[in-house]
Parts: C-alpha cells; sequence; structure tokens
C-alpha cells in the first residue's frame, strides 16, 4: 500500500508540475514539429499510475477491514523481518559508498574495502581468506577487464600505479 | 531468408563462438548449483562481458549462461533438496528421494539428459518457427509495430502474476521512466531535472543489474546462514539406456508442455516445471510412485523448464518482446551490441539472428559433455560460504555497471534501481512488467509518432482504408488480453501459486 502510495502522490505531483518538466515542442513557422505532444505520453503514463495507485490502495483498504489481528507466529516473523532490513540497509550503505570510493580511491582499493566489508557483515571470521579474497578478486577482475576485455577501470595514481607496474611486471616476466 | 540461413550458419562455426558458449555454460551451471544463486542474477552480473565481444559470440556467450543455469539448479535440488533456481523446485520432489536412496549419480543424469532433449528439441522448433513469423512480420510498419508493442504490453498485465493491478502499475512506472530524457519525436528535454546525465535517458544496463541482480543479493543477505550443508554427494550408478527409454514418453510429453509454455509471454520455467511434473504424474499408471524417487518425476521436470529455453526467444527476435526477466536481459545485449531485435532486425541482420539459433543449436553437444563430465565438481559447490561468494558478486555488478560507459552515475543508477527492485519485491510487486514497459515505452511512442504522422489527422479513415493489420491486432488485443488472463486465473493459478514468488527468480 506505501509502495502504490507513494508511486501515486508522485505521479500527482508530476501532472501538476508537468509544464516545469516537460519542454515546449520544437516550431517552426508556427507548426509544431512533432506529429504528438511530448507531453501527451507522460500525461496518459502517470493518469495509468495515479489511478491505478487509488485502485490499489482502495483494495488494500477493503482487505485490511477483512484480516484479523496479527497472530504470533505472524509477530515473530515481524521480528525476524526487522533484522533483515537492517542488513539490507547496511548492504545499500555499503553499495552507495563502493560507487562513491570508485572515483577518489580507485577500483582495487575500494574493492578491497567493500569485499573485506561484506564479508564480515555475512558472518565470515576466517581473517586470512577474507584478506585473500579481497585483495586477489579484485586485481584478477582488472587484469580481465583492461587485459582481455580492453576497458578501463577507475585507478588511483600513487597506489594503483604500484599495482600496475607490478603486474606489468609480472606480465613480462610470464610472457615468452 | 533462405540465403540468410546459409550464411549464418557459416558464421555460426567460429571457434572463439564455442568457446564462449562452454564458458557460458561452465559458469551458468556453476552459479545454478549454489543454493540461492540465480540465471537471472547470472546473467545481469555476466550481461557487461558481452558488450566486449562480437555478437555472435557474445550472445551465445549469454544463451549458454541461461541453458546451463536452468540446468545447475537442479544439482542441489537432487542432492540437498534445495532448488538452485526456482525451476528446478518441481526436481526436488523425486530427486532429493533418489539421493536418499543412494541413486544421487542416477538422478543427475536423468536430469542431465532430460534437460538436453528438452532444450534441443524446443531450439529446433524456435528455428522451424522463426521462418513464417520472420516473413509475415518483415511486412509490418510503424502502425502495425505500434498495435503489436500494445499488444505485448496488454499481454505483460494480463500475465502478471495474481494481481493484476500491480502488474498494471508497475509496467505503467516502467513506461514513466522510459519517458525520462529525451523525447524520440521532437527531440526535447523531459523530466531531466537539469542533470546532465539524464538526458540521454536511463541507462538500460544498471536497470536490469540493479532490478534483476541486487534484489537476489540481498535475499541471500538476508537468509544468510554460514551453516554448511552436508549430504552433498554423487552416489551410486549412472543412468542405463533402459531406465532413459522408460522415461522417454515423459520427456517427449514435458517437452511439448515446455515449448508452448515458452511461447507464451510471463510463465516461464516454474510454471512449465510444475506443469510437466503433473502432467507426468497424471499420465502414470503407479502415479503414488512420484514424491517418493522416481526418475520419471525427475524427467518431467527437467525436460519442460529447459525446453521453455528455446521459444522463448520467438517474440523476443520477431518483434523485439521480452517474454520474461531472461529475455528482458538478452534484449539489453542485443540493444548494447546495436542490433534492434524486430522486424528490421530480419531486414538487415537475418543472418546473425540465424547465426544464433544454429549456435543455441549445437551447444546442446557442449552442454552434454560439460554436464556429463563436470556434475561431481559441481556437486561439491553446493556446499560453498555465501559469505565468499556475495562480495564477488557485488564486485562484479559494480565493475560491469561502471565499464560499459566509464560513468560513476551508472553505479548510483545501479544503487537506485536495486533499492527499486528491493522495496518492490518486499510489496510483492513484479519488476518484469516495470522492465518491459521500460524497454517498449520508447519503441511503442516513436511507432505512435510515426502513424499519426502517416494516417494526416484522419486516424480512423487511415486505419480502415490503409492498415486493416493494425485493426485486426487492435480489435484481437482485448480478448488476447481477457483470454490470457482468465488462463492464468484459472487454470494455471494453481500451479503459479504452489511456484509461489519462486516465479521471479530463476
Amino acid at each position: 500500500m506505501l509502495f502504490a502510495g507513494v508511486a501515486g502522490i508522485f505521479a500527482i505531483l508530476a501532472i501538476l508540475a508537468m509544464p516545469m518538466l516537460v519542454a515546449a515542442p520544437k516550431v517552426l513557422f508556427g507548426r509544431s514539429l512533432s506529429a504528438i505532444a511530448p507531453s501527451l505520453f507522460p500525461y496518459v503514463t502517470l493518469s495509468l499510475i495515479a489511478v491505478l495507485s487509488a485502485g490499489l490502495i482502495m483494495v488494500a483498504f477493503i482487505t485490511l477491514k477483512k484480516s484479523s489481528h496479527l497472530t504470533a507466529q505472524q509477530a515473530a516473523a515481524e521480528i525476524e523481518n526487522d533484522s533483515g532490513w537492517t542488513k539490507t540497509v547496511i548492504f545499500f550503505v555499503l553499495l552507495t559508498s563502493y560507487g562513491l570510493l570508485l572515483k577518489p580511491v580507485g577500483f582495487l582499493m575500494s574493492s578491497f574495502l567493500i569485499i573485506c566489508a561484506t564479508s564480515i557483515m555475512l558472518g565470515n571470521r576466517n581473517w586470512l581468506q577474507i584478506f585473500l579474497l579481497a585483495a586477489l578478486a579484485p586485481i584478477c577482475l582488472y587484469l580481465i577487464a583492461t587485459r582481455a576485455m580492453l576497458v578501463s577501470l577507475p585507478e588511483l595514481n600513487q597506489v594503483e600505479l604500484f599495482y600496475a607496474r607490478g603486474i606489468d611486471w609480472v606480465t613480462q616476466k610470464v610472457r615468452p | 531468408m533462405i540465403e540468410a540461413f546459409f550464411e549464418g550458419f557459416d558464421m555460426a562455426l567460429r571457434t572463439d563462438t564455442f568457446i564462449m558458449v562452454s564458458i557460458g555454460l561452465f559458469a551458468g551451471m556453476l552459479i545454478g548449483a549454489l543454493p540461492g544463486f540465480t540465471t537471472l542474477m547470472a546473467m545481469a552480473i555476466l550481461l557487461p562481458v558481452s558488450f566486449f565481444l562480437d555478437p555472435i559470440v557474445g550472445i551465445p556467450f549469454l544463451l549458454g549462461i541461461y541453458k546451463g543455469g536452468i540446468f545447475g539448479g537442479s544439482i542441489p535440488a537432487i542432492l540437498v533438496s534445495m532448488p538452485g533456481t526456482g525451476a528446478a523446485i518441481a526436481t526436488t520432489y523425486d530427486g532429493y528421494q533418489l539421493t536418499k536412496k543412494g541413486q544421487s549419480r542416477k538422478a543427475l543424469d536423468i536430469a542431465l539428459f532430460s534437460s538436453i532433449f528438452g532444450d534441443t528439441a524446443s531450439d529446433i522448433f524456435t528455428l522451424l518457427m522463426i521462418f513464417p513469423i520472420a516473413l509475415l512480420v518483415m511486412q509490418f510498419g510503424p502502425p502495425e509495430l505500434a498495435a503489436i508493442l500494445f499488444l505485448s504490453l496488454v499481454i505483460v498485465a494480463a500475465t502478471a502474476g495474481r494481481n493484476p493491478l500491480k502488474g498494471l502499475l508497475m509496467m505503467a512506472i516502467g513506461l514513466w521512466f522510459s519517458l525520462i530524457g529525451t523525447d524520440p519525436i521532437g527531440g526535447v528535454e523531459r523530466f531531466t531535472f537539469g542533470l546532465f546525465e539524464l538526458k540521454s535517458g536511463i541507462p538500460l544496463l544498471p536497470m536490469l543489474i540493479g532490478v534483476f541482480a541486487i534484489p537476489e543479493i540481498v535475499s541471500v543477505i538476508r537468509n544468510n546462514s554460514q551453516e554448511i550443508k552436508s549430504g552433498a554427494k554423487v552416489l551410486g550408478e549412472r543412468l542405463k539406456l533402459a531406465e532413459f527409454k522408460r522415461c522417454f514418453r515423459t520427456i517427449c510429453r514435458s517437452t511439448v508442455l515446455g515449448t508452448g509454455i515458452g511461447v507464451i509471454p510471463g510463465l516461464g520455467q516454474v510454471v512449465a516445471a510444475m506443469m510437466g511434473y503433473t502432467a507426468a504424474k497424471n499420465a502414470s499408471s503407479t502415479p503414488e510412485k512420484f514424491g517418493t524417487g522416481e526418475l520419471e518425476g525427475v524427467a518431467a521436470a527437467e525436460a519442460a523448464n529447459n525446453a521453455v529455453n528455446g521459444p522463448t526467444m520467438v517474440p523476443l527476435l520477431t518483434l523485439g518482446i521480452p517474454g520474461d526477466n531472461i529475455t528482458a536481459i538478452l534484449l539489453g545485449a542485443f540493444i548494447a551490441q546495436g542490433l534492434r531485435p524486430g522486424p528490421e532486425l530480419f531486414e538487415s541482420q537475418a543472418s546473425i539472428v540465424f547465426a544464433i539459433l544454429i549456435v543455441m543449436i549445437l551447444a546442446n553437444a557442449l552442454f552434454l559433455i560439460i554436464g556429463y563430465f563436470s556434475i561431481p565438481f559441481f556437486a561439491r559447490l553446493v556446499s560453498i560460504k555465501s559469505s565468499l561468494l556475495i562480495p564477488l558478486v557485488i564486485m562484479f555488478a559494480v565493475a560491469g555497471t561502471y565499464v560499459f560507459r566509464s560513468d560513476v552515475f551508472d553505479v548510483v543508477m545501479l544503487a537506485f534501481f536495486g533499492l527499486f527492485g528491493v522495496l518492490a519485491r518486499a510489496a510483492k510487486f513484479d519488476v518484469m512488467p516495470m522492465v518491459m514497459g521500460f524497454i517498449l515505452g520508447e519503441p511503442l511512442e516513436y511507432a505512435f509518432g510515426q502513424t499519426i504522422a502517416m494516417a494526416d489527422g484522419n486516424f480512423i479513415q487511415f486505419a480502415l482504408d490503409e492498415r486493416q493489420g493494425m485493426l485486426a491486432i487492435l480489435v484481437v488485443t482485448p480478448l488476447i488480453g481477457y483470454f490470457l488472463w482468465r488462463s492464468m486465473n484459472k487454470k494455471l493459478k494453481p500451479v503459479v501459486e504452489a511456484a509461489g514468488d519462486e516465479q521471479q527468480g530463476l
């Protein structure tokens, strides 16, 4: 119900602010260049979202009236869900931090930090295992991306330069 | 068309294609074998790899993951009664009972052979189906295309789970997401909120990885357990020819059922496996044996779920309409390669389409070899800890999202759509109609705009005089929508409900 409510409110606000959110069609010699107005599909879509959200909220209210109180089992499940949501929030904080750290810290360092944090969050307490995973996996992916797929990943000048030089040294040694 | 087919045959016979298909099959089986890790997650995470390969190499690589993943899910289903993917739920009924009897090797063998038979037969059917449909859709212009796109949205809404209102709302949200950016007809900005990054619209890749892979990762994190499952051992004799022959009728029945289900958008592997299993049980002279370790039970479910793989490609390739989450990811791969599935693809690049379909059929031979020899290896993976795998999956998701455009904004979009997917799943909203709305929104608006321009202000007269095909599609659209909605609610409802929410994550 909350999901539909948020979508519905957003749709109504967007319809009201449509002139600010959708630019006016381009005009040549007083005639519009588009066969259909750029705001036609937005109006149809947003109206559909508003109507469907209202419908879903109404259905939810009717169902809510019919349903009885929470059972003990359901209450226990709710408490269990709360701990699940905490983990979910931590995960999204980590994911966003990863994205934000990519440029300033570089791919290898940010991946090292995020792999350590996620592995610990998931209950792994084998520090050697965590360290090896966090140190080696990003290097492997970095090599695949930059050498095999020929795409770039964000690099931090000093630290990543050290890694890159090390990798170059190893590849030169390995190459016949 | 025949010339394009032979040209495609030549194109398909490339060593690098078969190497990448093998890697895809292996990766698919590997991820499918891990309980909680789905084929959908594997495809979403590895999708960016395909962007840096030729279309004839990259797309078969994804198809390899698809085929391997659906079979891989049966390995933990048989060994520890824990389906690796939603499609393997029905396999647990008899597969695990066979393991308890010390016949896990036999169960895994019949699962592999049934999967390959179902897959190969449905792939051949797909190739044969493509010819007449492609010839028909090549006659389509913008008005017919607009009508077909509208029909597909109606089909998606009608088959979108138990609550059509929820499906419709998600589809409308997806349509709205497709409107963000520059208008495809007039070239004016819409809903960009002054952000330069949104001028070219929402990028498809972060959306696909976000709504498909992130909720799966969150689901594993929420249900995380450090407890290692025991009993993942491959025991007993191999399958005998006589036993395969005994199951052959069931395999054929399930293949036909799975193929039929694959053509209908929105149903998918889970429903096919459940229906295949139920049909086999009903047709058996000893139905009481089902659920106690009957080889036919495993064969029925596995042949049906793999038979879905091929036919889902028919609406995707001919009309550009993805029938399920996996084909939505494949559509993303086609678009990123500069190939837009639909009538124009057959006009300009028919040989590539045929090459991909031919590789799809030939890949089944590799599927057999890799599956046969690596089952014991995949069986060991069943007990791997998620605390080691999840961090790697996150790294792949973020790096894969970033490399496509080298833009951190895409990672932010990944987090946004990931959160959207998680909240939608928590509120029991399926994200599939949203993705479909997003993918079909822009071509629908474009084709509709072209139709209006062609009609020159008199749409009804134009439809009656010049575009009877479009009119026919528009007339049958509500009937098809109603028929599918009724079928979903009456005949398929018990099966879909039995499959539960697993339908979302294959």
